[in-house]
């Protein structure tokens, strides 16, 4: 509802503290996995480069690479994380930042956003924060990721079962988000809010038909695999999370049908340049 | 109309009204049957405890909440719900048709081949026994996807990993998968989305001290459990034994000890509880898994707590909250500040966090609501600390958690 205030304001001419200025900062937060080129291997080039049109100063963004295979409070992760947000605003001289996340990037954002004493540099990357944009994010974790670690475990392959995944899987698990977000995370329902506006943009449904022009933004072949991993999820998802997770912390900015002209988002393409959603990013800013 | 005073004035009125707002110490309210309350410290496990990244500085921040949205009083503990089991197949087992049985159309079923197994069976080999005919993988499934399918979706299934979803032609019942090719051992997975048998699973608490049991419970959604059998594992793979007891309303509830020797460090134990459910015309299996945590008390609020109340320097709120450490680390305040409205209700006000690197022995947190936190908040005294809780950052663990911890008026 604020959000909507503050677009309505800007609408009419209005001056709005998060009119963007020279200040203004844009971050690109990954989501799991161990990435040194998320620019062009997650994100891609058209969908960073589209985003960063919106700010004055257009070299005013960052691209983080960080190993998110592990736990979101992990030196590697929301620590690496901390790090490079703190370089960029150091470097860029950043007063208001927007952070964009994609699915377990939130989770790393938010462990941020919900323990602003486990680091003493959160305080003041807290402070620079707008709002995050969090695209698909995995706020109360995945079915796929408990069918992922899953095995029989009266055989005596258990070290084979616990070893196996990522720590970032194991934690995605919807019983673990569920132990997380009542005791090490906040933002969701019944919880405190956290210090700064969590949109989540919700992805809804996956087409991978050869026939459907839909399929084929972001990759054809990922939208493949996510038609059958939908089958475990809730009617409404995006092959990865179900809406309800996507929906489960902070408040719902838009989903896709809404915005997007009648267009899904698959989790794969709430990362790229699909739809017009790179435009709305950067009419964000 | 603007008042002008000269500031030497001002500062003496509010060192006044500061020192008259000192008030002695404030007690503790009554702890909860729900709250969470070490009873004794606990050394920690230095083998699992992470100090070596802990940040030694300082660190609190508050910010404003919303009075108008409600806040949960206490953790709500989490129950799974599962419309699915696991089976151990051999090759022999699938190449002569592994039995599986399942209570609605359209199952997902998923085979992984065991660590040392390297083989890769092809969905268009499989063919399926069901209703007394034989069908041919193409009229069988209706989607498919592989191991580098699956993985591009974000399911990080092990090599060799098959997934499809058996078509509505299949009916329900007994379904015979056969695999000519398989080679090795595999893990079936059998998950159906459109089953009415659920089995639930749910701890008591979300978190339990070390030394400390926890009560289990199993239940049935359209079904009955013939047998629950369990098992717990530490987050670094330590398993014991569960023992699921049939209860008078036909759940299954365990009181289970978490060895007290694997806990501490990060991440999560698993109750794993694997039954079998039947009514008059399905018996299937049902596995389910949830999660709880386990900690250990290396430190304890003292039930000392001490406030300047009324106007301080700037306006906030900053109590002085007693700690008991047994062992060194960085510990973790958190509350919630709750107002009364114009109406007389009690409502959040704002939240607090602050962490300091606290020595073995008594000490305290400072917890301070920042007067930008509160202002604005019309909200009056009476006021309440609630939702106070000690966190031990070294592993993120809650050490005490007390739902209300102090009024002030």
């Amino acid at each position: 509802m604020i959000r909507i205030a503050l677009v309505l304001l800007l609408a009419l001419g209005t001056t709005s503290a998060y009119a963007t200025s020279a200040g203004t900062g844009v971050a690109f937060v990954h989501g799991t996995g161990s990435q040194t080129d998320a620019y062009n291997d997650y994100w891609q080039p058209t969908m960073v480069n589209t985003v960063r049109q919106g700010l004055v100063n257009q070299n005013n963004y960052v691209v983080i690479n960080c190993d998110f295979e592990q736990y979101m409070w992990d030196s590697r992760a929301a620590g690496c994380l901390a790090t490079q947000l703190t370089s960029f605003i150091t470097s860029k001289n950043i007063t208001d930042l927007v952070v964009i996340t994609h699915s377990n990037g939130g989770n790393v954002m938010r462990w941020i956003l919900s323990n602003p004493t486990y680091d003493s540099r959160y305080p003041a990357i807290i402070s620079k924060i707008r709002w995050v944009n969090a695209l698909a994010p995995s706020s109360a974790g995945t079915p796929l990721a408990d069918a992922t670690i899953s095995g029989n475990v009266f055989e005596s392959a258990l070290g084979w079962l616990l070893g196996y995944k990522s720590d970032a899987v194991r934690m995605q698990q919807v019983s673990w988000m569920a132990y997380y977000n009542q005791n090490n995370l906040i933002g969701t329902g019944g919880r405190p809010a956290l210090p700064k506006g969590f949109w989540s943009v919700v992805g809804t449904d996956v087409r991978s038909g050869i026939f459907s022009s839909n399929a084929y933004c972001g990759g054809y072949a990922l939208n493949v695999g996510l038609e059958i991993t939908q089958n475990w999820l809730a009617s409404c998802s995006d092959g990865f999370l179900e809406c309800t997770s996507q929906q489960a912390a902070g408040s719902l900015w838009f989903k896709d049908t809404s915005s997007l002209g009648g267009k899904v988002l698959s989790h794969n393409q709430s990362r790229r340049a699909c739809f017009g959603l790179e435009t709305i990013l950067r009419d964000d800013l | 109309m603007k008042i002008s005073l000269n500031p030497l004035i001002v500062s003496l009125l509010l060192v006044c009204a500061s020192a008259s707002a000192a008030e002695p110490a404030l007690h503790m309210m009554s702890a909860r049957s729900t709250d969470q309350i070490p009873t004794r410290l606990q050394p920690a496990n230095l083998s699992k405890a992470s100090l070596a990244n802990l940040d030694h500085q300082s660190a609190s921040m508050s910010w404003a909440l919303d009075p108008k949205t409600p806040l949960d009083a206490r953790p709500v503990s989490f129950q799974q719900h599962s419309r699915e089991y696991w089976v151990d197949a051999s090759a022999d087992q699938l190449q002569q048709g592994l039995a599986l049985s399942t209570s609605a159309k359209g199952a997902v079923i998923r085979l992984s081949p065991h660590a040392d197994n390297k083989s890769v069976i092809d969905a268009s080999t499989l063919s399926f026994r069901a209703n007394g005919k034989l069908y041919a993988s193409s009229d069988a499934m209706s989607t498919a996807a592989n191991q580098d399918e699956l993985r591009a979706a974000g399911m990080d299934v092990p090599s060799g990993s098959l997934a499809f979803k058996l078509a509505d032609r299949l009916g329900s019942g007994r379904v015979e998968l056969i695999a000519p090719t398989a080679s090795g051992d595999y893990l079936v997975h059998v998950f159906e989305p459109a089953s009415s048998i659920v089995m639930t699973l749910q701890a008591e608490h979300d978190t339990v001290l070390a030394g400390d049991s926890v009560r289990i419970v199993a239940g049935i959604e359209g079904a009955t459990l013939d047998r629950v059998e369990g098992l717990l594992s530490s987050p670094d793979g330590h398993s014991q034994n569960v023992t699921f007891v049939r209860q008078r309303d036909g759940n299954y509830a365990a009181n289970v000890r978490p060895d007290s020797k694997q806990a501490g460090g990060f991440g999560l134990w698993e109750i794993h509880a694997f039954g079998n459910a039947s009514n008059r015309q399905n018996d299937v299996p049902r596995d389910a898994r949830s999660a709880f945590a386990v900690s250990i008390a290396t430190a304890r609020l003292s039930g000392s707590i001490e406030t300047l109340t009324g106007l301080t320097r700037d306006g906030g709120m900053s109590f002085t909250i007693g700690v008991q450490a047994a062992s060194a680390s960085r510990y973790q305040l958190a509350a919630t500040l709750f107002g009364t409205n114009k109406q007389g209700s009690m409502v959040p006000a704002a939240v607090a966090h602050s962490a300091a690197w606290l020595d073995a022995g008594e000490t305290s947190i400072n917890l301070r609501f920042d007067a930008a936190s509160l202002k604005g908040s019309e909200l009056a005294a009476p006021y309440e600390l609630r939702d106070l809780r000690l966190i031990n950052q070294a592993d993120m663990s809650l050490l005490e958690r007390r739902e209300r911890a102090a009024s002030i008026n």
